[in-house]
């Protein structure tokens, strides 16, 4: 047995296995407050957390968080840095009291009204779009209506720099507005001067939260919300281009760019800087969703963000917008003859140029799927079929009418599209059924509420577009057709598309997931409560819920009892809101009402008490979790020894004597040493001895007489010697002396007695004595039986064997 | 994939033979992107068990389980195969021979309303299958599968109960506290064939319950008889959450007994208590243990973990709790203390053992009909990961009934990578430990560790986020169980010593054994049990015979020591001469076996002779040498013949 080796083995059992793989990871830290900070008054500096905070967005590179909110009776834009903690006001005023409009970017009481709000952020945090209609580059934005404004946070708007700015307004001169701290993004095409409306309280020019802005600051997309002259700028006094158009300004070449423009269906291409609009019934529809958004916004209790902007792709190489008036803007069936109002979201890539048209994400219809150029199919079906090569993902035509594939959502939710860095990835909510789900369990197409979804607009290895069912992954699906069910069934409210476009945080009240991929892994909780916040690692394809309370378990506010099943947050919105992404998309920044997703969240209004934006929404920030990639040293302690035998330190031995005469002894010797035996016999001998003295002739004489006698002599001997320290049996074979060797032929042999001795340094000599026999029987007669032979075994001789119980120690 | 499996479970393989006891960690499947769940570990008594875990198999989870049979874990095998849409809550329990027993949540139905409805099955592995049978139904109908958190309870007959929650969809009772879910908790039997269902053991349907999570889902033991009791978390109408246990005996519930402490010092306790622990003895008795929160206002100075017993049945007491106490008075950090979810286990003795987080502190206590015998620290920190905070990741302690037992918690290396702390104490006191881990590395999520009656305990857990999951394992493995040794009674020849025992039960077989006469081994053939003693050596006199059972893993067990005695020389003869000669005296003894009297002859050389007795004196009455010929034998029979020349002067 070897089993030290084992043993040693074992204590050295310090196992570091296969080499370690990276790790990625669906697994967010702890919750962190951004609408808190270090804020800079002249009369000295204070730590504050915001009155209210919301639509956050973080900065690519992670730093900055700005929002929209209030600190100490300031509200509008700000701006954190996450490392040092300081605040600082991206565009801010008094809270709205109708007095004059006006935003700083300095913290003081001597101001204006400040209406900031909805921001985007550049990658290094440099620059912040908003809106606002505080006319911020008051040369050139002459209106009282919103407008799209940029801040350079690295320039402050002091007072003889506001003079500069004004001059290089006066001047148009682009190296001097560069100087400037804001700068009118939503402005004519080539020069700096601002849009002109046709005048409307509260509609102009604005830019949708968190996703307006390219990520070097540069690019800037907006929605006109009124007539202007977007596309004709030589009358401002007469503004004709359509509102909620989409357009793109580069602050850089100062140029604006009609995203939205119609398409030319002869020749499949965009046709720049014409604009579309139409009519269903007395509403008149733009290029954009959302009807006539008066600005501010966020002057009331804050439940959702506002449905309509356009988003353009960190490398502004791409716009997505809810579109509505699809068929002018972009390929359908040619006789799908979809109504104005009919709402999908739509995507352009302006880099490829001027006449590149815009393409339905997904839809209803499919067109530019070469199959369904191929069949000639000019309109779909009334009943909606998977093999039908022209229809899209989405059944829009139900019920002998065509629904949008965004019905309002119940007034909840942000349909603006949300796109990657590169644009391909477009993330959307879609209120319309799949055609996949069939009958959709009889769910009401009018009333049905959102789901997630991912399109994938790149083109195939062929140069073909993916068919829009290829390019599509639900991200979430009802979970019943109960539409009123909060825990299956409550709308998807916001979104957010990392730059990679692997994940998708997403905000609901709903609870069940029922999906296998993504599959959700997080504990579901029994009852839906606050808008939580969710993340979908597309490429582990999981779904996680990000938002808990720092003790664990939901998010939470003070709310009114309420019967059960009974959603005791009344608001559609209340909960997570406004994800947005970090570059690397491990930083996510949102917006929540509730009260305990950190500690001490000290701006929560009593139950019942809270009013207007005083909701006590905060902004708050959460990183994902990254691994180390080193696994721990498997160590293992040595185990227990195992039994051990302990032979004693004795001798044993056992004798049986051999047909030669001889006798083999078998000694159990302990370990190493010598080992001796020795045989002695009683034996006749001649003793030789003096006779009495007699007189002779010769005197007196002895003569020497001889008798015989018994005496013991040794009549054999053996040695060994053990070099193995194990215990061993050793033979020993004792042979009579030739003097004494003819006594064994002697009936009945010869006994003797002997003595075993082993001797080993460092023990005591163990001896042992036994009684042998040596025995030659005699030679067999031929007529004799064998058996007769066999003395050694008969009962005669069994005293030849001979043991010793064994000395010990 | 496949590969990467079967070259895991190679390497586990190789990786065992290398060590002993505490084996290192092995992964049984990924780290993946599929791995998005971890259901537990079961062992039955000898020693075979499983690991069930959720992996997305074509978009859709489904249940996998890992056999483990003699000392190897076997590669994953699909157990919904018929299956085809998403599992949830797998569990698994163990039966001798490598039976398995699972259940899983699955749905099963869309209403009209388009809620879907789930319902729990169950599975059964043969002890000879390599796949599970069909999937029976468990329970019909668990209306969303949220927060069922089932427990399997299995006994060694092949009986289970499986106790799981039902959260209703519109609830019709006022609701005791904002959050609370209107909730049935429900038991089903395992007969061994069928599942039936026993009902909803709920005390008071008419009161809500805490929302399911992690640390309040109920839980249920059973004996081998059948018998178990279940436990599990609910408001008194006062609204304060308590623990209730029930009696199940066979197929029928028994009433609703009290678990937890309402008061401390004389004063009401008014905050929840939570995550329900229970073991339960052959003999019929339970422990339950939970923890008991302790918010302002609350008597007891702190987050405890208390421990009750309900005695066994037979007795006189057996029909309440004995009343519940703090386990461990000696708590730092007031009422900001961390204490962790128990676990508790309990043996054939009736001892018990608590494991739990003491502010980071793994400690245990022990315990048995004379009381608690304190808590012991047991090394490493409980560390929480990003996957969890300490005190909810599980801790998990299941006992050796020799004594002793094996522990595992959430731990963490010197450089603070995640692994799991593994500590065995033996019965005779010896402790080994260790910190195992994937080879991937990554936090601790879910953890559980199953025994069986031989000493040796599984130690399975998730690593790594789910959706970037590996499912790990580690085996803590007894030495072979004491077994018997039998040699032959009182004195035997050389030839007739025979050593025969009984195989030792082990869960690391095929074992071999080895015969040791003094200590010194003997060779034994394989698969021998028993050995007849080569007799070259063998001494006459009493031989200590102890047999070496060796598990495949190098552990050992060496049974106690039987005496063998051995007696192969015939009697002694003693010769003395006196009176100068001429009187002889004889002296036969033998002082093994005992001297046959009878059989005694002494021929002295001069033509006179004695029988029958062992004392002789002679006087010759002349000078000469003579021949004397003493014959004796023993009783068992060894005879022999003396020689001696004696001279006569």
């Amino acid at each position: 047995m070897r089993r030290l080796p084992a043993t040693v083995l074992c204590a050295l059992a310090a196992v570091l296995l296969a080499a370690p793989a990276p790790a990625g990871a669906d697994v967010f830290g702890s919750i962190g407050l951004a609408s808190e900070g270090l804020l800079s008054f002249p009369e000295g500096t204070s730590t504050q957390q915001a009155d209210y905070a919301r639509d956050p967005v973080v900065s690519g590179d992670g730093r900055y968080v700005a929002f929209d909110g209030s600190f100490d009776g300031l509200s509008g834009i700000w701006r954190r840095d996450l490392q040092t903690g300081q605040l600082r006001p991206v565009a801010v005023g008094r809270q709205l009291r109708g007095g004059r409009s006006g935003c700083s970017t300095t913290l003081s009481w001597e101001q204006a009204d400040c209406d900031a709000e909805l921001p985007s952020i550049s990658e290094d945090g440099q620059y912040v779009s908003f809106t606002t209609s505080a006319p911020l580059a008051p040369k050139e934005d002459t209106n009282s209506a919103p407008d799209v404004y940029v801040r350079n946070m690295n320039l402050e708007a002091s007072e003889s720099e506001s003079r500069s700015c004004g001059t290089a307004e006066e001047e148009d001169a682009p190296e001097l507005t560069q100087r400037c701290a804001y700068t009118l993004a939503s402005a004519v095409n080539g020069v700096d001067q601002g849009l002109t409306y046709e005048r409307s309280a509260g509609l102009g020019s604005v830019a949708g939260g968190r996703s307006a802005m390219s990520a070097n600051g540069q690019e800037v997309a907006f929605v006109t919300t009124a007539v202007s002259d977007l596309t004709d700028p030589q009358q401002p006094e007469a503004p004709s281009t359509p509102a909620m158009q989409v357009a793109v300004r580069n602050l850089a070449s100062r140029e604006t760019e009609l995203v939205s423009t119609r398409l030319n269906p002869e020749t499949g291409q965009a046709v720049p800087d014409e604009p579309v609009s139409g009519a269903e019934g007395s509403t008149t529809y733009g290029a954009a969703y959302g009807g006539a958004p008066s600005f501010p916004f966020a002057f009331s209790s804050y439940t959702s963000t506002q449905p309509f902007g356009a988003s353009i792709s960190a490398d502004g190489s791409t716009v997505a917008w809810l579109g509505v008036n699809v068929g002018e803007q972009a390929r359908t069936l040619s006789g799908e003859g979809a109504a104005a109002g009919y709402a999908e979201p739509l995507w352009r890539r302006i880099a490829d140029g001027p006449d590149a048209p815009s393409r339905q994400v997904s839809g209803g219809s499919d067109p530019e799927n070469p199959a369904c150029r191929d069949s000639g199919e000019t309109s779909l079906p009334q009943s909606p079929s998977p093999q039908d090569p022209c229809q899209g993902p989405f059944a829009t035509r139900l019920s002998n009418k065509e629904q949008s594939l965004w019905n309002g959502n119940g007034g909840v939710g942000d349909p603006v599209p949300q796109l990657s860095a590169d644009g391909h990835a477009v993330a959307f909510l879609a209120t319309a059924p799949l055609v996949s789900l069939g009958i959709d369990f009889g769910a009401n197409p009018e009333t049905r509420h959102s789901d997630l979804y991912v399109a994938d607009m790149h083109q195939t290895p062929e140069g073909k577009p993916l068919t829009r069912t290829e390019a599509l992954t639900p991200l979430t699906e009802l979970a019943s057709g109960e539409e009123s069910k909060l825990a299956t069934n409550a709308p998807i409210l916001d979104l957010a598309i990392s730059r990679d476009g692997s994940q998708v945080a997403f905000t609901t009240k709903r609870t069940d997931f029922p999906l296998g991929s993504p599959t959700y892994i997080s504990a579901a909780t029994g009852e839906a409560g606050l808008a939580e916040l969710f993340d979908v690692d597309l490429e582990n394809q999981t779904l996680m819920r990000v938002t808990h309370g720092f003790t664990g378990g939901p998010g939470e506010h003070p709310h009114v009892e309420v019967n059960p099943g009974t959603d005791p947050y009344f608001n559609a919105g209340d909960g997570a809101l406004a994800p947005s992404f970090s570059s690397n998309g491990n930083s996510l920044a949102f917006s929540s009402t509730a009260s305990n997703l950190v500690y001490g969240d000290g701006n929560t209004p009593p139950q019942g008490e809270g009013s207007g934006p005083f909701d006590g929404s905060d902004a708050f920030v959460v990183n994902r979790t990254t691994f180390s990639f080193t696994p721990a040293a498997q160590d293992i302690s040595s185990a227990p020894a195992s039994p051990a035998l302990t032979p004693p330190w004795s001798l044993s031995a056992t004798a049986s004597s051999q047909r030669d005469g001889s006798v083999l002894l078998y000694v159990q010797a302990p370990g190493a040493g010598a080992l001796r035996a020795s045989a002695q016999g009683a034996v006749v001998v001649r003793a030789a001895q003096l006779s009495r003295p007699h007189k002779s002739a010769h005197g007196t004489v002895r003569r020497v007489l001889t008798r015989a006698v018994v005496a013991s002599r040794t009549v054999a001997s053996s040695a060994h010697v053990l070099v193995s320290s194990a215990a061993a049996i050793v033979p020993l074979r004792l042979v009579l002396a030739r003097s004494y060797r003819a006594l064994a032929s002697k009936p009945g042999g010869f006994s003797a007695t002997v003595r075993v001795v082993f001797a080993a340094a460092g023990h005591p000599t163990l001896a042992q004595s036994i009684d042998i026999t040596f025995l030659r029987p005699p030679a067999p007669a031929r007529h004799k039986s064998k058996g007769k032979g066999r003395a050694a075994s008969s009962p005669h001789t069994a005293a030849h064997r001979g043991s010793t119980g064994g000395a010990r120690r | 994939m496949l590969v990467v499996g079967l070259a895991t479970i190679v390497l586990a393989v190789n990786a065992q033979q290398a060590c002993a006891v505490i084996l290192p960690a092995v992964t049984i499947d990924g780290p993946s992107a599929s791995i998005v769940g971890f259901g537990g570990v079961a062992m039955a008594e000898d020693g075979t068990g499983g690991v069930v875990y959720l992996k997305r198999v074509a978009g859709a989870t489904h249940v996998f389980v890992s056999r483990y049979l003699e000392g190897h874990w076997m590669a994953p095998i699909r157990v919904d195969n018929e299956e085809p849409f998403a599992a949830s809550w797998p569990r698994i329990g163990a039966v001798n021979g490598g039976e398995l027993v699972v259940v899983w949540a699955t749905p099963f139905a869309t209403t009209s309303n388009g809620r879907t409805v789930e319902e729990l099955l169950g599975a059964t592995l043969g002890p000879g299958s390599s796949m599970f049978g069909r999937a029976i139904i468990v329970a019909p109908n668990i209306g969303e599968g949220v927060g069922a958190s089932p427990d399997l309870a299995m006994s060694p007959t092949g009986q289970a109960d499986v106790v799981f929650r039902v959260v209703e969809e519109n609830p019709s009772i006022p609701l005791l506290r904002p959050g609370d879910v209107a909730e049935q908790v429900r038991v089903a039997r395992f007969d061994g064939l069928r599942w039936s269902s026993l009902g909803t053991i709920n005390r008071d349907r008419g009161v809500s319950m805490r929302p399911p999570t992690e640390a309040n889902p109920p839980q249920v033991a059973i004996g081998p008889t059948g018998n178990g009791v279940v436990v599990w978390q609910e408001p008194e109408i006062e609204g304060v959450a308590r623990i209730w246990a029930r009696r199940i005996f066979g197929s029928s519930l028994n009433y609703v007994l009290p678990v937890t402490a309402t008061s401390f010092n004389g004063s009401a306790i008014s905050d929840d208590a939570d995550a329900p622990s229970v073991a339960f003895s052959r003999l019929g008795q339970a422990e339950v243990a939970y923890r008991q929160a302790a918010g302002p206002g609350s008597p007891l100075p702190g987050p405890r973990i208390f421990l009750n017993t309900l005695p066994d049945g037979e007795s006189a007491n057996g029909g309440e709790f004995q009343g519940a106490s703090v386990v461990d008075t000696e708590v730092s950090g007031g009422k900001a203390a961390s204490v962790g979810r128990p676990s508790i286990d309990i043996d054939e003795q009736q001892d018990v053992r608590l494991l739990y987080d003491s502010n980071g502190t793994p400690r245990v206590v022990e315990g048995n009909d004379l009381g608690l015998s304190g808590t012991l620290s047991l090394g490493p920190p409980v560390l929480g990961s990003a996957l969890s905070v300490a005190s909810e990741l599980p801790t998990v302690s299941v006992m050796n009934p020799a004594g002793g037992g094996v522990s595992a918690w959430a731990s963490a290396d010197p450089q603070e990578h995640p692994a799991v702390a593994v500590r065995e104490d033996f019965p005779g006191g010896a402790v080994q430990t260790g910190l195992v881990s994937d080879s991937a590395g990554g936090p601790i999520g879910e953890l559980a560790v199953g025994r069986s009656s031989l000493g040796d305990g599984l130690v399975a857990f998730q690593q790594g986020p789910l959706g970037d999951a590996a499912i790990v394992a580690s085996q803590v493995t007894a030495p072979p169980f004491q077994f018997v040794v039998s040699v032959p009674k009182g004195w035997v020849k050389p030839s007739q010593a025979v050593v025969s025992w009984e195989a030792a039960s082990s869960a690391n077989g095929p074992l071999t054994h080895a015969v040791a006469i003094d200590g010194r081994l003997q060779a034994t053939p394989a698969g021998a049990h028993q050995l007849r003693i080569d007799p070259h050596g063998l001494g006459d006199g009493a031989h200590r015979v102890q047999v070496l059972a060796t598990d495949i893993f190098g552990q050992s067990t060496l049974s106690p020591p039987s005496t063998l005695r051995v007696a192969g020389l015939p009697p002694t003869v003693k010769f003395a001469q006196a009176r100068g000669g001429r009187s002889l005296t004889v002296r036969v003894s033998d002082k093994y076996a005992g001297l046959d009297t009878h059989a005694v002859s002494v021929s002295f050389g001069d033509g006179k002779s004695v029988r029958g007795r062992s004392l002789v004196h002679h006087s010759y009455a002349r000078a000469g040498i003579y021949t004397v010929v003493v014959q004796a034998r023993d009783k068992i029979g060894n005879q022999g013949v003396l020689r001696r020349l004696v001279s006569v002067p």
